[in-house]
């Protein structure tokens, strides 16, 4: 019911409820906005369900996943190794940049 | 600035920037073994720890086909402890779209009118042919006009071009209904396209197959994956009624492997501490109250009604139906369709078919005495098994059903 | 179940498979399913055996080739049905020497489209110094034929015949990115009607593999033990035929088979497993473990550079057939042969 993938969105047409996106192919596509518009923005990080927006990425909610596992995690004693303290640090890496910011 | 020369000048320099959010999103949720394995035994922990409270089976139900789809193409159940078991429930909207209404779209091809559907319904059987059709893709091979699309917006343009009479198949849950609502407000939708609705609302499903699971007398505990794309939508809110009024742990779980395997371990944390709450695991896109903008167009451009779910019957409050405004653009209107009411409901699955059960999540497709003899993916009988979302389809494709873990074990390609 | 013909019968998967034993190959007398001493339509592989002398075969194979549409990203159909034919006889071990075609063409079709289309066909003939020794040409009125039709007969000869038989123990290598010609084809076919094709996005992998087979063959021939290039029906077809021709169950790992990410993005925004695409210049070989080495540095000084060992073959006269697939997260599931039409989902 919910196949949904991540794309890029290129430019919008409000005033038509379509955006076009691009989900990693190089070919932008025509999508209909499902959501609100004040959401979205040129380089808006999508989620795309047959030809429909349904929500963005939220570079928050990227972090907060994380917050969840480490509960999780700690919760059951597992002691917190490299591995996830790298995976914290690349979580949060992306989460960054897709504020705009540092792109390393 | 023509709408062409936009696109060039928009997709030309960023175009690397774009991609790489991607890897590194794929990176983040699918290919971290690390991640995946600190996961696998978190999970093997907890499932320890119930044994120890005493807790011996523990069965988590998904919702949303594209999950199952998720733990049988990544192998998750073959991570899963032994007593952990991993079931499907009513996710697939193909799967519950009523034979009646599938007939009435191969009727409409054969009358010269072109029928746009998604690839999901296209091979979807009906109970009875006409003329001696039983799907769309046996339609069209009698001549009859139907075109798979991957969207609605491609069925408005294809509409728009050709300007012949048509109608669109427009199957799908709360996560589609948003655009197509979208598309009927804006009025971008031409006068020679209708619109055959066969939107379903998850909700009223998962609360009906909950509460049949819960008259039984459960041996096991039980937790619930929610669908992480119509949460976008709908919200968590939808989901809460399953842990306040009936004691479930639920987690809205997006779709890479981690996150199912994180949604898992949260489960059966619960689980182990005798709780149960609706959590958010799939958090970069889904919230507690979900869009408003699109919870809004949807009640502008629908109206809910009692709908019929193939092989289970009228659920109240269960469909979407054009409203009045837009009744011009309404297939069952134009063509003088009747929908299925509950006086006139019949139940709609071949003789011996327990897709119904399959749907509900009261029985593994290896239940089903059908199942791999008579219902394979080359002959498939049942919905379940037509649809690529199925699970009878995808159990007898992917082996879900455990096959791929004894082949694994048998090789010791562990 | 279905009185008429379907498209999903002519996908090249078990569909395919199961029309042609019924109309045909149950009904052809054993002792003309091949030529003696050689290999026929007894045996599913690219392109048949005739002897010509000790240890000596021709080697012929045929493919008639109807894409739609005959120009894509890459390439179009006069290449593809050079190339395709050629490549049947180089992965049978064979080195291309001839080919004979013909073209059916329906009335209106463009004259320079025709022509840029048949240049581009002899231009592959000419790289790779094959002759071309026959052929005919016919047109269909109107309506009657979707554009073009080209069908091919590629010949050639060997000594050191790879007939498809992988063995326990054997490590499977693919030669570079899988799947790109069918992502474009799809992609050519399906919901992008407002997309310009000018090339920036996905071209088809459309080359030639006989050099590569050739290098291939001369040093490691006996211990290629089979050879394919993963056309229509994919990595998945390729890998699902051994399986079941040599009763063994094939492993390979999900995260070592190469695909470009612009088609794995495709794919995955259609629903698709690329492992189902048509590849139309890759190899997959099954190869001795001891030279699996060898053959995977000759790809890549090749010019394969993303040439990778994917798996391996086991016994398992439990499971003899199947394919499995670990992946990413360290999961298993069955690779199954491909089956229907390719069509994209939503669910």
């Amino acid at each position: 019911m919910c196949w949904g993938v991540p794309g890029v969105l290129i430019d919008m047409e409000p005033e038509k409820g379509i955006a076009r996106v691009d989900f990693g192919d190089g070919v932008p596509r025509e999508v209909l906005i499902g959501i609100t518009g004040e959401r979205l923005e040129r380089g808006s990080l999508v989620i795309v369900h047959a030809g429909v927006i349904i929500s963005t990425i939220d570079e928050k909610g990227l972090v907060e996943t994380y917050s969840l596992l480490s509960d999780l995690m700690r919760e059951a004693g597992e002691q917190e190794d490299e591995g996830m303290r790298s995976y914290y640090d690349y979580l949060l890496r992306l989460s960054r940049q897709l504020r705009g910011g540092d792109s390393s | 600035m023509s709408m062409d020369e936009k696109k060039l000048e928009a997709t030309s320099p960023g175009e690397l920037a774009e991609r790489d959010f991607l890897d590194k999103l794929e990176g983040a949720f699918r290919s971290n073994i690390h991640v995946a394995v600190s996961l696998r035994n978190l999970i093997h922990r907890l499932a320890e720890k119930a044994l120890m409270r005493g807790i011996g089976r523990i069965v988590i139900m998904d919702f949303c086909g594209t999950h199952e789809w998720s733990i049988v193409h990544f192998g998750i159940r073959s991570l899963m402890p032994r007593n952990v078991e991993l079931v499907a429930g009513p996710g697939c909207p193909v799967c519950v779209t009523p034979s009646k209404y599938i007939e009435y779209a191969v009727k409409l091809s054969f009358e010269g009118i072109t029928v746009y559907t998604y690839g999901d319904a296209y091979r979807l059987r009906s109970l009875r042919p006409i003329n001696s059709a039983y799907s769309l893709q046996e339609a069209r091979s009698d001549g009859a006009s139907v075109q798979v699309v991957t969207s609605f917006i491609d069925a408005i343009r294809l509409a728009n071009k050709s300007g012949r009479e048509s109608v669109f198949l427009g199957i799908g849950f709360e996560t589609v209904a948003p655009g197509y609502a979208v598309a009927f407000k804006k009025n971008i939708v031409p006068g020679n396209l209708a619109f055959l609705s066969q939107v379903k609302l998850t909700p009223p499903a998962m609360r009906l197959s909950l509460e049949l699971l819960m008259k039984e007398n459960l041996d096991y505990r039980f937790g619930v994956i929610a669908p992480g794309h119509v949460s976008t939508i709908t919200g968590a809110k939808a989901w809460s009624f399953a842990s306040e009024e009936m004691g479930i742990p639920v987690v809205i779980a997006g779709f890479e492997p981690i996150d199912v395997l994180i949604a898992i371990a949260e489960i059966l944390r619960q689980i182990v501490n005798n709780e149960s709450k609706t959590v958010i695991e799939y958090r970069r896109a889904v919230t507690w109250s979900g869009d408003e903008e699109a919870q809004r167009n949807i009640n502008e451009v629908f109206t809910t009604i009692d709908d019929a779910w193939r092989g289970i019957g009228i659920i109240p409050r269960s469909g979407l139906e054009l409203s009045d405004r837009y009744a011009s653009h309404n297939a069952f209107e134009k063509y003088s369709l009747k929908r299925i009411s509950s006086d006139d409901w019949e139940y709609d699955l071949p003789r011996g078919c327990k897709c119904g059960l399959v749907t509900l999540g009261k029985a593994k497709p290896t239940d089903c005495p059908l199942f791999m003899k008579a219902c394979t993916p080359d002959r498939p009988i049942g919905p379940c098994m037509v649809s690529v979302e199925g699970t009878c389809s995808i159990w007898a494709r992917f082996g879900g059903g455990g096959l791929a873990d004894e082949v694994a074990r048998s090789l010791e390609v562990y | 179940m279905t009185s008429k013909v379907l498209l999903s019968h002519g996908s090249g998967g078990v569909e395919t498979a199961e029309l042609l034993r019924k109309l045909i190959f149950s009904k052809v007398p054993d002792e003309l399913m091949r030529v003696n001493g050689g290999l026929g339509i007894d045996r599913p592989d690219d392109s048949a055996l005739i002897p010509i002398g000790r240890d000596e075969f021709l080697v012929v194979s045929i493919d008639s080739y109807t894409v739609n549409p005959p120009f894509f990203p890459g390439g179009n159909i006069g290449v593809l049905a050079a190339t395709g034919s050629i490549n049947d006889v180089a992965v049978m071990g064979g080195v291309p020497i001839a080919m004979l075609d013909s073209i059916v063409v329906e009335e209106g079709f463009p004259l320079s489209d025709l022509e840029v289309i048949t240049n581009s066909f002899l231009e592959v003939l000419r790289r790779e110094n094959v002759s071309l020794i026959g052929g005919d040409f016919k047109v269909m009125p109107k309506g009657q034929l979707d554009k073009i039709v080209i069908t091919t007969v590629g010949i050639g000869v060997t000594s050191k015949p790879i007939i498809d038989y992988p063995r326990e123990g054997d490590k499977i290598i693919v030669s570079g990115y899988l799947g790109d010609h069918g992502a474009v084809i799809l992609m050519s076919q399906i919901g992008i009607s407002t997309v310009d094709q000018s090339g920036k996005a996905l071209t088809s992998d459309v080359r030639s593999v006989a050099g590569l087979m050739k290098r291939l063959n001369d040093k490691l021939w006996p211990h290629i033990h089979a050879a394919r290039d993963p056309t229509r029906g994919g990595l998945a077809g390729v890998l699902n035929d051994w399986a079941s021709i040599s009763r063994t169950v094939i492993v390979v790992n999900e995260a070592l088979i190469p695909v470009r990410s612009s088609t794995k993005y495709f794919a995955g925004m259609m629903g698709i497993d690329p492992l189902y695409l048509a590849s139309e210049g890759a190899v997959v070989i099954s190869v001795s473990p001891e030279y699996a080495d060898e053959a995977v540095s000759i790809m890549r000084e090749s010019g394969f550079e993303n040439a990778s060992i994917i798996g391996e073959v086991k016994r398992s006269a439990e499971y003899a057939g199947i394919v499995l697939i670990k992946s990413v997260v360290g999961g298993h599931r069955i690779l199954e042969p491909p089956r229907g039409e390719l069509v994209p989902r939503i669910c």
